[in-house]
Parts: structure tokens; C-alpha cells; sequence
């Protein structure tokens, strides 16, 4: 089963960078790589869900803080860009 | 097991999001598909990795994931679809009323070149003041 949901992030992350690869505007490729962070959380909570061990579980903390920042920066430098 | 089926429900929505991410026509419905599928996907995921970890640092780790993705991650969608449809507009088939119409222009963002298809362009419904 923990393939299956492995496959399933891998064809979201192939999606997502299809979308980065043709995305007219700066938002599309933003957008997308928000979707490709949240593919690298669900895999690494996938991973602590399928081994039991939590090694990979202050990483995922920090993605889920800086992912989010680093949108909310890129966004106020579209504002500003105004292009 | 049940976390391991949690997992693929979360998964399975994030696949679902990114399918409206490349098949949506304008930058605010692919934001519109991407930040409330992938929210439930990701909070899915942790909760499937919560069930299945047995240490307590481990699952407080997991619930401070959540907590900090549930409270960063809409506030930050919103700012990029803010910015998007300051800078973009909006696309005229989405809705029939522009009422963001007097924020271009102001804030330092300069109102886009008006091109055909976007709102404002057909007959009778052009912003006031313009």
C-alpha cells in the first residue's frame, strides 16, 4: 500500500512539474512549487508512516514553516514587481 | 494499517489537486484547487503518520507539522492570488463583477494593458471611472 501512495506523489510531482515547465505567469510556477513542497511532505510523512521511525520528522516541521514563507515572499514580490 | 490508508487518502487528494493545477484555465481556480485539496491531502497524510508512530516526540512533531502547515499555508495562498489577480486581473467567463477593479492601479501595481477576453471589454460592463 505504501507504494501505491508513493506512485500516487510521484504522478502528482510529474503534474506539478509539468504546470512549473509551461506555467504562463510567475503565480503558475509559485503555485506549482507549492504543490511539489507539499508532494516532499506527504512523502516524508509517508515514510515515517510506513517505517515507524521519526528521523525525518524535524525536517518535515521545517518544510511546513518555510514552504508557506517562502509564498508569501515570492507573492509580495509579484506585487511589487506589478509584471 | 489504518495510518498506511490515511496516507493514500491524503495522497490521493494532493493527485487530485494537481490535476486541477494542470487542467485549470487561470492562475486564482488553479490556486482555488491547489490550497484546499492540498491542505485536507497533507493534513490527511500527517494524521495517517500520527496514527503509526509510537514515540510522543515523534507525534508532537507530526501535530507541530500540522498545526504550523494549517496556519501558514492559507494565509501564503492567499497572498500569491492576491498578487496574481493584482497584477493579472481577471479572467472575464470566471464571474460577472470585477470588484477588486479599483485595487489595480493603486498600491504600486500598474493596471495591465487591457486585452480582448478580459473583464471590462464587453459592452456595458466597464468599471466606473474608466
Amino acid at each position: 500500500m505504501t507504494e501505491v501512495t508513493f506512485a500516487i506523489l510521484a504522478a502528482a510531482a510529474l503534474l506539478f512539474v509539468c504546470r512549473l515547465w509551461a506555467g504562463p505567469s510567475l503565480a503558475d510556477r509559485v503555485l506549482a512549487l507549492n504543490g511539489l513542497i507539499l508532494v516532499g511532505m506527504g512523502a516524508i510523512a509517508t515514510h515515517a508512516a510506513h517505517t515507524g521511525t521519526g528521523a525525518f520528522l524535524p525536517s518535515l516541521v521545517a518544510v511546513a514553516l518555510v514552504g508557506p514563507i517562502s509564498n508569501g515572499m515570492i507573492a509580495r514580490f509579484i506585487e511589487a514587481r506589478g509584471q | 494499517m489504518i495510518g498506511e490508508l490515511l496516507a493514500l487518502g491524503g495522497a490521493t487528494l494532493v493527485l487530485i489537486a494537481a490535476i486541477g493545477v494542470v487542467r485549470f484555465p487561470d492562475a486564482l481556480t488553479r490556486m482555488h484547487a491547489l490550497a484546499k485539496a492540498s491542505t485536507l491531502g497533507v493534513l490527511l497524510i500527517l494524521a495517517g503518520a500520527a496514527v503509526n508512530l509510537d514515540d510522543v516526540n515523534d507525534v508532537t512533531s507530526v501535530v507541530l507539522a500540522g498545526v504550523l502547515h494549517v496556519l501558514t499555508s492559507p494565509p501564503a495562498s492567499n497572498m500569491v492570488s492576491r498578487a496574481a489577480y493584482l497584477v493579472e486581473g481577471m479572467a472575464g467567463e470566471n464571474d460577472a463583477v470585477d470588484e477588486g477593479a479599483w485595487l489595480r492601479g493603486r498600491r504600486g501595481v500598474s493596471p495591465s494593458p487591457q486585452e480582448p477576453g478580459r473583464f471590462g471589454d464587453q459592452a456595458g460592463t466597464s468599471a466606473p471611472g474608466e
